[in-house]
């Protein structure tokens, strides 16, 4: 009898524990008024217009926009002529590769980020150690683990490709023509490029790097046309903004909407992940190992102190920003709070962007819920999240609602494929 | 003990009006320690999130005197989350009428954040929290 009993409760307990893991709870007939503030915070309906970059006078120019488009897919850029920013920055993978880490001429540090909507940041990179789109993009010309090219071959290209020549007079003016100019030189580059350019003069180091600089905000021009499109997310967004309290907008399915929940509710993903591009453009530490094969990376901690060194950055000569439009870059912080601290990468289009994290470190959007339900201890200074305490099930829902975030750009689609000539 | 019970006290009469001398009402207010009314007035207002701006700060006495020459600073985060804010702030200018400008505000999340007055005036130290949700 006793032995009877003792099955009886073993089979209620395990029932009990796989009910609790597995079952989904009914969620509540409406969203309260806080939660529906939030859902409507999260909407593109709320995405504001592309921010003014005062740093870059062609930002805006169609013209501009056409030569940085041209140039992103061109691996003429490149030493090698095998890469291009779009080989790491791929259009049909959201401007991201699918690696761990990005292939360029050699294996990279660093897990390739979309591109998408990432004109509304004020920092770029990782680890924010460039305060402008064009700042950063001139960075991968000249490293040698990506293009591996330097500003005089580029100026070069300029000015023997008559298509390339035509549209850059067109958007900044004269093309300098009557510069001497060795094979190849960078103040970045190995010992021998150096070298050559100690060797040149000082105007004609200056022409270069402005050729250079200037090719960066063009292709700064192109990326700023990169902006998500409306979403399932969106769509029932709306619908929760319409009529809150008398339909069930059917676009999400209810697990999605269970996951939603949790997302703005006790997840508090909705902390970092904010806004209509699901990031508030921010540092912070979460508790990432770090990437096989190398150190702890410093993230932000580093990165504000090469911002502010950066010769390209909002306050250099090759800026067209005034002293006052620098802002973020004046008042930036740089405390010991942000060390190990990575900026918040959007959640828009995330199925299209795996492996995830700085250095591709998670494979999939499970395990990454999975690291932030486990909170684990940062490997440099402290992990700001804490365990969530997820059921499996919940975590289901919400991997299931970070699914609705996907959508085609907004982008007119012949940005996003190679140039045909 | 005295201090702490004094800053819990300005804690609690912080609130999210009450200007007094301005044509707008305050963003923040708060009694400092040593009895100074602080108002903050945002160029955002409401304050939202993940926008940098900037916030005068008027400082008055017990008997509705502008505050001027003083030092002022000011820090702060969000106490729940252990950080402090994504940028330094910094006082950069006074405007007539006892108005400090606070350049480079920005919060990045959603929920309770604590902002530290600093005053430094003839050589005394006074604070005040303001203790607000976003």
């Amino acid at each position: 009898m006793s032995k009877k009993l003792l099955t009886i409760a073993i089979v209620l307990i395990a029932s009990g524990v796989t009910a609790w893991n597995y079952l989904p709870l009914p969620n509540p007939a409406q969203w309260t008024e806080a939660e529906i503030q939030l859902i409507d915070s999260l909407s593109l309906a709320n995405l504001p217009l592309i921010p003014p970059d005062p740093s870059n006078a062609v930002a805006d120019l169609e013209q501009a926009a056409e030569l940085g488009y041209r140039l992103f897919f061109d691996t003429r850029l490149s030493s090698d002529g095998n890469v291009a920013c779009a080989t790491c920055h791929q259009p049909e993978l959201m401007f991201t590769d699918g690696l761990r880490l990005s292939m360029g001429a050699a294996l990279g540090t660093r897990n390739a980020p979309s591109l998408v909507g990432i004109a509304y940041s004020p920092w770029f990179y990782w680890d924010g150690r460039k305060d402008s789109q064009w700042a950063q993009a001139l960075a991968p010309l000249e490293a040698e683990i990506e293009h591996g090219s330097d500003r005089v071959r580029l100026t070069k290209l300029m000015q023997t490709d008559s298509p390339y020549a035509a549209l850059y007079q067109t958007v900044f003016g004269s093309l300098p023509v009557q510069l001497t100019l060795p094979e190849s030189a960078s103040p970045l580059g190995n010992r021998t490029q150096q070298a050559a350019w100690k060797a040149m003069d000082a105007p004609t180091r200056r022409a270069v790097s402005q050729v250079f600089a200037n090719l960066g905000k063009a292709i700064a021009a192109y990326q700023r046309k990169l902006i998500p499109g409306l979403t399932a997310f969106d769509t029932y967004a709306a619908a929760v903004i319409a009529n809150s309290a008398t339909r069930q907008p059917d676009s999400l399915s209810a697990s999605q909407v269970a996951g939603l929940r949790i997302f703005i509710g006790k997840a508090q993903c909705v902390s970092c992940h904010n806004g209509p591009l699901f990031t508030n453009s921010e540092f912070h530490n979460t508790g990432v190992l770090a990437v096989p094969g190398q150190l702890p990376a410093m993230g932000r901690y580093d990165g504000i102190r090469l911002a502010r060194e950066d010769p390209f950055n909002c306050t250099g000569e090759f800026s067209d920003a005034t002293a006052s439009d620098c802002i973020e870059l004046r008042f930036a912080a740089d405390s010991n709070d942000l060390v190990g601290a990575h900026k918040t990468p959007t959640l828009r289009n995330l199925t299209l962007t795996a492996p995830y994290m700085h250095g591709g470190q998670i494979d999939t959007l499970r395990q990454v819920l999975q690291h932030y339900n486990d909170a684990p201890l940062s490997m440099l200074s402290h992990n700001e999240a804490k365990p969530l305490g997820l059921r499996p099930v919940e975590l289901r829902q919400l991997e299931n609602f970070l699914t609705s975030l996907t959508a085609p750009l907004a982008t007119a689609k012949r940005w996003l494929r190679a140039p045909a000539d | 003990m005295r201090f702490r019970s004094i800053v819990l006290l300005a804690i609690i009469l912080t609130t999210p009006a009450g200007g007094v001398a301005a044509e707008r009402s305050s963003d923040y207010s708060a009694i400092s320690v040593g009895g100074l009314q602080i108002e903050i007035f945002s160029t955002l207002s409401p304050v939202a999130i993940n926008q940098i701006h900037s916030w005068q700060i008027r400082i008055t006495d017990d008997r509705k005197q502008i505050v001027a020459n003083a030092q002022v600073s000011v820090t702060g985060g969000m106490p729940d989350h252990n950080h402090g804010l994504p940028t330094q702030p910094q006082v950069t200018s006074q405007l007539e009428g006892g108005f400090y400008v606070l350049e480079g505000v920005r919060f990045h999340m959603p929920g309770r954040w604590q902002i530290i007055v600093s005053i430094k005036l003839a050589g005394e130290e006074d604070r005040a929290i303001i203790d607000f949700q976003l």
